[in-house]
């Protein structure tokens, strides 16, 4: 038989394409570093330890003299770098590059997604994972009452079905300091009505579609592009990002959203003077608390300067993370918030929580992220020392088990 | 023929504007006579920066102090790390002051003169006052002395910051609280030229005027030679030497410096070759893009005024490097340029957004050294390499004996991101105390982690009222 020059192309480029696949889902690496701040369950902080990863989850984590290095796997031996979590935005606006932040079209957008215009690897996203940020929550912009849904996102290169991980990831809710700006008019009464109305719509259809559902409707409730995103937010799988700031408005927000609609709630900003109502936000257990872009908080009355996490903190608030609202504070600055946050008054150890494994649990997404954990996805960053101080860099970032950024390549951040 | 003119015109036009040729004889000549004189004394130009050499240590043994009924003031600080930035650190140093300048660098513990102030600062840093390059809001415009507000918050937040001296766009000034009296060190003003391609006829303009002054200045220098032979000389007209012509002057004679905001690389290789063939010192702020070809602003002699992280956008149309590097300061640095660093906001924020303004200037510095600069380099670039460019490195920007006492004293490491101020001094004088002054007091007193909020919600201007 005579096998023609097409053939043997064919056949070639096949086996090669069979060798490449097979290398990237059967590849396992092992990180041997000096230090690992894990955040798992027993908060544990490893030194001279191991971490391997087969199929971009992480398989081991322990002491290198107790962690048997599978043979065939590829070793990164970096005995002076700290291997920490890869960190987890949960406020961020980038995920679709800079321009495409925000659809002004009415007051309340509740059927928007932000899924539509992710752009993954744009230049932002690039920064970010040389900045050791792995994974963005990118939601619109705060210009309305109800703006829409978020994206869950990692920072890796690929197509957006690679990227997205969780695609309605939040509700976006605005209450106060912004949507003035869409019309004249715009008041805090009027928004507080607009997204009570709004929430109400959409809980009466996600009723009326579960009765059916369950039988006990016999006309199905026409399908609504508008409502239906809401369904997991009511049956409390995913969140609402709640841009809140001012403690009245904060106030509106665990009554209103957390409170009367049962929402599970994660309170973005929460800056100015809002941590005066801790007591509040610790009554109820599942709010999260995720402070900035703003850090410090000039009170005149006492001429002094607050640093709002450790206000937070010292009210006794401990779901408490960071957030930098990219673009306004720029996506890879994560950690230089986390310092911000330390400079006026928090601690790093919760500090560099407050943008790992907190953010995560916020998002619903710690079974995945988060963390150096067994069976976690293998989303880290190697960094020269503590990630907080700004001196230190990451060297390396690693999303799904793939290296995505090496700083002796090209030093972006 | 008329082409050959043409190609040789387009020839010279070309080694005129994108090279750095001596085109003219004597270029250099006047630059080095500018070099020599500087003041202070610079490092010679181009050549790779050596570290400081390490400091002889002073002697432990005390100096005969005699104080005793003389109205000397005398400030002593005890206990503390003294980094001297110019001249080594020195563990559980003293630190003495006589009359607002420093006296004594002791490199240990020593009892000061009898009566004098003692400030033990067991467990602390001090460094000298951080010199801020530019600042809005810090001080008073102009003459300070008559128009800054003695009790203006932002002094005061620039203080707590570490800054002690800055540059007001007229004028180096001291950040003085509660007083008028010693804000100004010296006047300082830089030219501003304009050389961008985006304005061929100001260039050309600008070239002229080079080239006529340069024309007058070698005039002099003949008149000079005349002289000796025949008193009666009659010197070169210096009449029209006005606006753009006196500007040049003052540049090319060595009096001024030109202060030039470049973003982009092709813009600091124009002002560069220009400065390099009319031989006047070049100062460029911005320079985001200098990590591309920092040879040229070695070359030039140029400092360099910059914010390591700012943030520019490799432009992809083109098919070279562009764009801002966070390796920008350490590799100017490498090619020997003496660097200034300056966050990108210069003024005092307070409305929220934290770590970007003159609040945090070494922090900015931090992230010099995150992109590979030596931490002695990054403090450098916040007090004496200021200083030194604004012309007050004889007064301020390190702990020398003789300079002015205006130093800090931080609960750590400056670079450090928990690092507070816990006394700014200016005139050997307390102008902040983290303790006093109560804007920052609540955090992390005696650097205590879990200290307990503040109280709260009277205002304390007024009192406590629950107290009467």
């Amino acid at each position: 038989m005579r096998i023609s020059a097409n053939q043997w192309i064919f056949s070639l480029a096949f086996l090669f394409l069979v060798c490449l696949s097979a290398d990237a889902t059967a590849e396992t690496l092992a990180f041997k570093v000096g230090k690992v701040v894990t955040f798992d369950t027993e908060e544990r902080v490893i030194n001279n330890a191991t971490v391997i990863v087969e199929n971009g989850k992480i398989t081991a984590v322990g002491k290198s003299k107790e962690i048997m290095i599978p043979p065939g796997a590829k070793v990164f031996e970096h005995k002076n770098l700290w291997l920490v979590p890869g960190f987890v935005e949960c406020h961020n606006h980038t995920g679709g590059g800079s321009p495409d932040l925000h659809d002004y079209v009415y007051l309340t957008n509740p059927g928007l997604r932000t899924l539509e215009s992710i752009v993954p690897d744009n230049p932002e996203m690039i920064r970010a994972r040389a900045g050791g940020v792995t994974t963005v929550l990118t939601i619109p912009g705060s210009g309305n009452n109800m703006s829409g849904f978020g994206t869950i996102m990692k920072t890796s290169e690929g197509t957006v079905a690679e990227s997205v991980i969780k695609a309605p990831g939040s509700l976006k809710i605005a209450q106060a300091g912004n949507p003035e700006r869409y019309f004249y008019g715009v008041g805090r009464s009027f928004m507080n009505f607009n997204t009570r109305q709004t929430l109400r719509k959409a809980r009466d259809y996600h009723l009326a579609r579960t009765e059916w559902e369950e039988g006990r409707l016999e006309v199905e409730p026409a399908f609504n592009l508008n409502w239906e995103e809401f369904r997991p937010l009511f049956r409390r799988e995913t969140v609402a990002s709640v841009h809140t700031q001012i403690y009245q408005v904060l106030m509106t927000t665990v009554k209103m959203v957390a409170g009367e609609f049962n929402i599970r709630t994660v309170l973005d900003h929460s800056t100015f003077d809002a941590w005066k109502v801790a007591p509040l936000v610790n009554a109820d257990e599942s709010i999260y608390t995720i402070n900035g872009p703003r850090q410090l908080h000039y009170d005149r009355t006492q001429r002094r300067l607050m640093g709002n996490a450790a206000r937070w903190w010292q009210g006794g608030v401990r779901k408490l993370g960071i957030n930098t609202d990219s673009p306004v504070v720029p996506q890879e600055e994560l950690a230089y918030q986390a310092s911000m946050a330390c400079y006026y008054g928090w601690k790093p150890y919760e500090a560099l929580k407050g943008i790992t494994k907190i953010p995560a649990e916020a998002l619903m997404m710690d079974h995945r992220l988060g963390s150096i954990t067994v069976g976690l996805d293998a989303d880290f960053c190697l960094w020269t020392g503590d990630p907080i101080d700004p001196r230190s860099s990451c060297e390396m970032t690693v999303i799904d088990g793939e290296v995505t950024y090496e700083a002796s390549e090209k030093r972006v951040f | 023929m008329l082409k050959n003119i043409r190609i040789i015109t387009a020839l010279l036009a070309f080694v005129i504007v994108f090279t750095d040729m001596p085109v003219i004889p004597g270029g250099y000549s006047l630059s080095e006579s500018i070099s020599e004189a500087q003041d202070p004394p610079r490092r010679r130009r181009g050549r790779r920066r050596q570290a400081p050499p390490p400091a002889p240590e002073p002697e432990p043994e005390k100096k005969e102090i005699v104080a005793a009924d003389s109205e000397d003031e005398y400030l002593v600080i005890r206990g503390a790390t003294l980094h001297t930035v110019t001249g080594g650190t020195h563990r559980n140093g003293t630190l003495i002051c006589k009359n607002g300048k420093i006296y004594q660098i002791v490199a240990g513990p020593v009892d000061g003169p009898e009566g004098a102030e003692v400030v033990d600062a067991t467990g602390h840093h001090v460094y000298p006052g951080l010199v801020a390059f530019r600042s809005s809001g810090l001080v008073g415009s102009g003459e300070a002395e008559k128009s800054q507000d003695p009790f203006d918050l932002d002094t005061t937040m620039g203080l707590a910051a570490g800054i002690t001296a800055t540059w007001n766009g007229s004028r180096v000034t001291k950040l003085v609280h509660g007083s008028l009296e010693d804000l100004t060190i010296r006047p300082k003003s830089f030219s501003s030229i304009n050389y961008s391609y985006r304005n061929p006829r100001g260039r050309s303009e600008l070239r002229r005027a080079m080239d006529r002054v340069q024309e007058h200045l070698r005039a002099l220098e003949r008149h000079a030679e005349e002289k000796k032979k025949d008193p009666e000389a009659k010197a070169p007209d210096d009449k029209w030497i006005k606006g753009i012509y006196a500007t040049v002057r003052s540049l090319l004679t060595g009096q001024s410096q030109a202060l030039v905001r470049s973003r982009s690389m092709a813009e600091i290789r124009e002002y560069s070759a220009l400065a390099r063939k009319y031989g006047f010192e070049i100062v460029f702020e911005l320079a985001e893009e200098g990590w591309i070809d920092p040879g040229v602003l070695s070359r030039a002699g140029a400092s360099a005024v910059i914010s390591p992280r700012a943030r520019v956008n490799a432009n992809e149309d083109l098919n070279r490097e562009s764009g801002s590097s966070i390796e920008n300061a350490k590799l100017l640095h490498d090619a020997g340029v003496p660097l200034v660093i300056i966050p990108q906001n210069t003024g005092i924020a307070l409305w929220g957004l934290a770590g970007r303004d003159l609040s945090h200037l070494p922090l900015e510095a931090a992230f010099a050294v995150r992109g590979g600069l030596p931490e002695q380099v990054a403090i450098e670039a916040i007090t004496i390499e200021p200083a030194r460019l604004l012309g007050v490195a004889d007064r301020v920007g390190s702990l020398e004996v003789g300079k002015d006492a205006d130093f800090i004293i931080t609960d750590g490491d400056l670079l450090s991101y928990m690092t507070l101020v816990r006394w700014a001094f200016v005139n050997g004088k307390i102008q902040y105390d983290k303790e006093e002054e109560g804007i920052l007091d609540h955090i992390r007193p005696d650097g205590d982690l879990d200290a307990p909020p503040p109280d709260d919600h009277w205002p304390r201007r007024l009192g406590d009222p629950l107290k009467g």
